[in-house]
């Protein structure tokens, strides 16, 4: 009997050739707007560090004011003091660690008549290489003596590289940032990583195109992006001040990673962090209760997405798009309904030949389910050309594609894999039963008596 | 074979409640062939949708070969017709996108017959009516008198103790129409039960029995009513 309906279903789809068409057309519309931004959803929650991303952990102390927490309901900072950042330097179980924060620097290319220019810059330890292994076309990234020494050296990128110097190969050459000359030790390829899991304040924003030593970050006058302070500063944050502010009130700003190499270490340096906070109260810092946070990549980016703007937007955007989807879906069921109703007399005629009622909404269910398979299909070809679309718009004003520099890291995070490709047929199908549900019980519930005298 | 009681059967539509058919007494016994007729509207063929389970009563009791099918699921029901019937219309409906052979083979097919015995049966089937050469035609193909012969040959490929024909000579010329009643008087001779409406006088004629309807009641019957039997238990299961 299954081969009849089917062969019966198909037979239909064929005979209502527009309207089917224009069923599929409207499901794979729903599914082609909708998927493109659960792709990037999808891609800003994969872990982008997939092979290390449990070794590497983000640390939060609480050294908050004893009023109120950093964050409801009760979240500590997501950034360190300098001391602390310091301090922490001292535990003897990560493999490599990292204090970091984002700014800006103005860079005064060494060419007559070129003007001065502001990049998004990286103060960063050496341990930022070594934990987060950025691809280099040349050189590589400054060594742990280069810290404490407080080096002159920067890392660049690819696309700041050829601007400067014509070449993404400018291992030696100098450049002059926030009016200090600085030697390019290493060059990165083109680096997308979204989100930009290491810092979170912008989970899309682009990885820097400049990385210089903490060490220089008072030398070089870089004031971070972010910063807070749990009690009111004895005077406004100025460059004249900065460094005294910096280091001796409890401003926090350093985002702080460590590897730690398997289970047994993290468990231990999560006892040392605490033994560490239970020294700093004892020393009258630390007020709130021990709120330690020790975050492997997964859980760091789970913790931050949940109140991430973007995340939100990206969330409510997939809500709106679903809402299209029901729309679309809706207009599925009116040609749906037209469609099995136009084929009324048929299935009277069937029915008069002893087809049940529930044969009959079976071939019907079978029909949708054919349609809406389609329609997925189709919306995924749909969904394939609005990522490429969205890739192209954001390459093209991208600081890479306007370099000249190839950007193919970037394809990863626009492309559809196959659990979205699985979810936009499931998604299809789901819709599209549900749809066609309520047509095709309409049609059955005629009497074929009825269905008779239409034709 | 077929035996109503009391049947009854009204349309509600919006504010109006039309009767189409009232306190219908029928019995018709196995191998006969009865005319039903009367003027438009008067319930022919509501009745013979009733008999031919497309359609529920409102009150009364109708038996069809031995079975009460007033209970009976919508499958149930479905599986009767499927076993015990076969239907011809007026405008024949064959399905237009099948070839003759498959449109012949549909009731069997939903019957759930294998394939040998279902083009075995509408090969017999299209032989009777005298066009196996028009197998793998399609319906658009043939005249109208081909096609009802078609739609005869569907009627009769799964062997039903009853026939149902609304009006099967309405859309065809006085040749054809009297080629497909002779055709339904030869599947009567071989003894299967047929029930025909007609408004066709000389068709009507023609038939054994003529049962006339009016204002959706039995007004005449060439023959004398009969009392609903009582069934065996095993009947009636």
């Amino acid at each position: 009997m299954f081969g009849f309906l089917l062969s019966s279903a198909l037979r239909s789809i064929w005979r209502t050739s527009i309207l089917s068409l224009l069923a599929v057309a409207t499901i794979a519309v729903g599914i082609g707007v909708a998927i493109p931004m659960m792709t990037v959803y999808h891609h800003m929650n994969e872990n982008p560090m997939p092979e290390k991303g449990q070794r590497l952990f983000r640390v939060n102390l609480d050294n908050w004011n004893a009023e109120r927490p950093f964050r409801e309901p009760n979240d500590p900072p997501p950034v360190l003091t300098l001391q602390d950042a310091r301090n922490l330097a001292n535990a003897t179980e990560p493999a490599a660690r990292a204090g970091m924060y984002a700014a800006q620097a103005t860079i005064n290319p060494d060419k007559p008549g070129s003007r001065p220019f502001k990049v998004s810059t990286r103060v960063t330890e050496s341990g930022f290489f070594s934990m987060f292994e950025p691809r280099f076309i040349a050189g590589g990234g400054w060594d742990v003596r280069a810290d404490s020494a407080k080096e002159a050296v920067t890392v660049i990128g690819a696309a700041l590289s050829q601007r400067l110097f014509g070449t993404t190969d400018s291992v030696g050459s100098q450049l002059i940032v926030n009016g200090r000359r600085l030697t390019v030790v290493g060059v990165l390829e083109p680096w997308q990583l979204t989100p930009m899991f290491y810092d979170m304040q912008d989970p899309f924003a682009a990885v820097e195109d400049l990385f210089v030593p903490l060490g220089l970050m008072f030398e070089l006058d870089l004031v971070p992006d972010f910063w807070r302070s749990p009690f009111e500063l004895p005077a406004p944050l100025s460059h004249a001040n900065f460094e005294s502010l910096f280091t001796t009130t409890d401003i926090v700003f350093v985002q702080y990673w460590v590897e730690l190499p398997d289970a047994s270490v993290a468990a231990s340096y999560r006892g040392w962090l605490d033994r560490y906070v239970g020294e700093q109260k004892a020393l009258g810092r630390f007020p709130r209760e021990l709120n330690n946070r020790l975050d492997d990549v997964g859980e760091w980016i789970e913790y931050t997405m949940k109140d991430s703007s973007d995340a939100g937007g990206v969330v409510a955007l997939i809500v709106v798009m679903l809402l299209f989807y029901a729309v679309c879906l809706f207009n599925t069921v009116n040609l749906l309904l037209t469609k099995f109703l136009r084929s009324q007399g048929r299935t009277s005629v069937v029915r008069a030949l002893g087809a049940a009622q529930g044969d009959m909404f079976v071939q019907y269910l079978i029909e949708v389910c054919i349609l809406a398979l389609l329609g997925g299909l189709a919306g995924i070809g749909l969904a394939l050309f609005g990522l490429d679309a969205a890739r192209n718009l954001f390459e093209h004003g991208s600081a890479l594609a306007a370099s000249g520099v190839a950007t193919g890291g970037t394809a990863g995070f626009w492309e559809m894999d196959m659990s979205i490709a699985f979810t936009s047929v499931a998604l299809a199908l789901i819709g599209g039963c549900a749809a066609g549900i309520y047509p095709a019980w309409k049609a059955c519930s005629v009497s074929p008596a009825s269905g008779l005298k239409s034709i | 074979m077929l035996v109503m009681s009391q049947i009854a059967k009204s349309y509600i539509t919006s504010t109006v409640e039309t009767r189409a058919v009232s306190a219908i007494d029928l019995h018709v016994k196995q191998g006969e062939f009865v005319a039903l007729s009367g003027p438009s509207g008067s319930g022919k063929t509501t009745l013979l949708n009733i008999a031919g389970l497309l359609e529920p009563t409102d009150t009364g009791t109708y038996h069809l070969d031995g079975r009460d099918v007033s209970s009976l699921s919508d499958r149930q029901r479905s599986r009767l017709r499927s076993e015990l019937i076969g239907f011809i219309f007026q405008g024949f409906n064959l399905l237009p996108d099948l070839s003759v052979l498959d449109n012949i083979e549909l009731p069997l097919r939903l019957r759930g017959l294998k394939s040998s015995d279902r083009c075995a049966r509408s090969a017999k089937a299209l032989a009777t009516v005298g066009l196996s050469n028009r197998a793998s035609h399609y319906p658009a193909q043939l005249s109208g008198g081909q096609q009802q012969r078609i739609a005869v040959a569907r009627a009769i490929a799964g062997d039903p103790k009853l026939i149902l024909a609304d009006e099967p000579t309405g859309n065809l010329d006085s040749v054809m129409s009297a080629q497909i009643m002779e055709l339904l008087r030869e599947i009567n001779r071989a003894g299967t039960t047929i029930v025909m409406v007609t408004h066709d006088v000389e068709h009507a004629r023609s038939a054994a029995r003529r049962v006339v309807i009016r204002d959706g009641r039995l007004q005449e019957d060439s023959a004398a009513p009969v009392a609903v039997p009582a069934l065996s238990p095993a009947a009636a299961a």
